[in-house]
């Protein structure tokens, strides 16, 4: 076990750490709430990965974007919303708006190093 | 505060040390994964258990009230929240379309989210049924 690992494990408690005060900052002040929130968390990760990926730096990739964007950005807490969302037009908003989005931050993060 | 709709993003501010703590066991988890699985199949697994097992402790989390404990904050935001992951996902769908296998990109990103959705519900379902 590594030392850059051990830092990588490190990181990502730091990413779930500022996705739960990012998701707390932003939820009362969107329409759609905390779902909202986790979409905007989750699709500026991406983003952010794709900046990482783009440097080619594998303790870059290891660290950043397996540890701290990895904690950051989830998964479960997404299904999980769109399992609870009340109607069928918002959990297809729901799943469609992060993919595309999510896709599109992730190459144009890669584009711009 | 109480007033605000309970959801599985939240934990309280004062449970945001926890949640760092829950994150580096799911971190760690995740990276275990990668180490014995390739890594488009670790996200996947990862992503899928996680969205089960979410889908049962939030279900327990209304059974119980748990919404503001240390317990609620560590396991789901934290180590579920951080095992599974988002741009991970997006890593192996851009990379398998600039790769040119449009066909495993949207296969891989239409298994993850085609069972991710049933993984959570029926999370739920055992959990809402549990005593």
């Amino acid at each position: 076990m590594s030392g850059w690992w051990i830092a990588a494990v490190a990181a990502g408690g730091v990413g779930a750490g500022l996705r739960v005060a990012g998701t707390r900052l932003l939820e009362t002040r969107l329409p759609g709430g905390a779902a909202t929130a986790t979409s905007i968390v989750n699709v500026v990760g991406a983003g952010a990965l794709g900046l990482v990926v783009a440097t080619g730096s594998a303790n870059a990739a290891l660290v950043l974007g397996a540890g701290l964007l990895g904690g950051l950005t989830t998964f479960s807490t997404w299904m999980v919303q769109v399992d609870r969302a009340p109607r069928f037009g918002a959990v297809m908003v729901l799943l469609v708006v992060p993919v595309v989005a999510g896709a599109a931050a992730f190459a144009l993060g890669l584009a711009l190093v | 505060m109480s007033a605000r709709p309970v959801d599985p993003a939240d934990a309280s501010w004062a449970g945001l040390v926890v949640v760092v703590i829950g994150g580096m066991a799911g971190t760690a988890a995740r990276l275990g994964l990668e180490e014995v699985l390739a890594t488009a199949e670790a996200v996947l697994a990862a992503n899928l258990l996680g969205a089960l097992a979410l889908g049962w402790l939030f279900a327990r989390l209304h059974a119980h009230r748990l919404r503001r404990s240390a317990v609620w904050a560590a396991l789901g935001p934290g180590l579920l929240g951080a095992f599974t992951t988002f741009s991970a996902l997006q890593l192996e769908f851009v990379e398998q379309l600039r790769d040119g296998y449009p066909l495993h990109a949207f296969g891989y990103l239409a298994v993850t989210i085609g069972l991710g959705v049933p993984a959570a519900a029926v999370g739920r379902w055992i959990g809402e049924r549990a005593t």
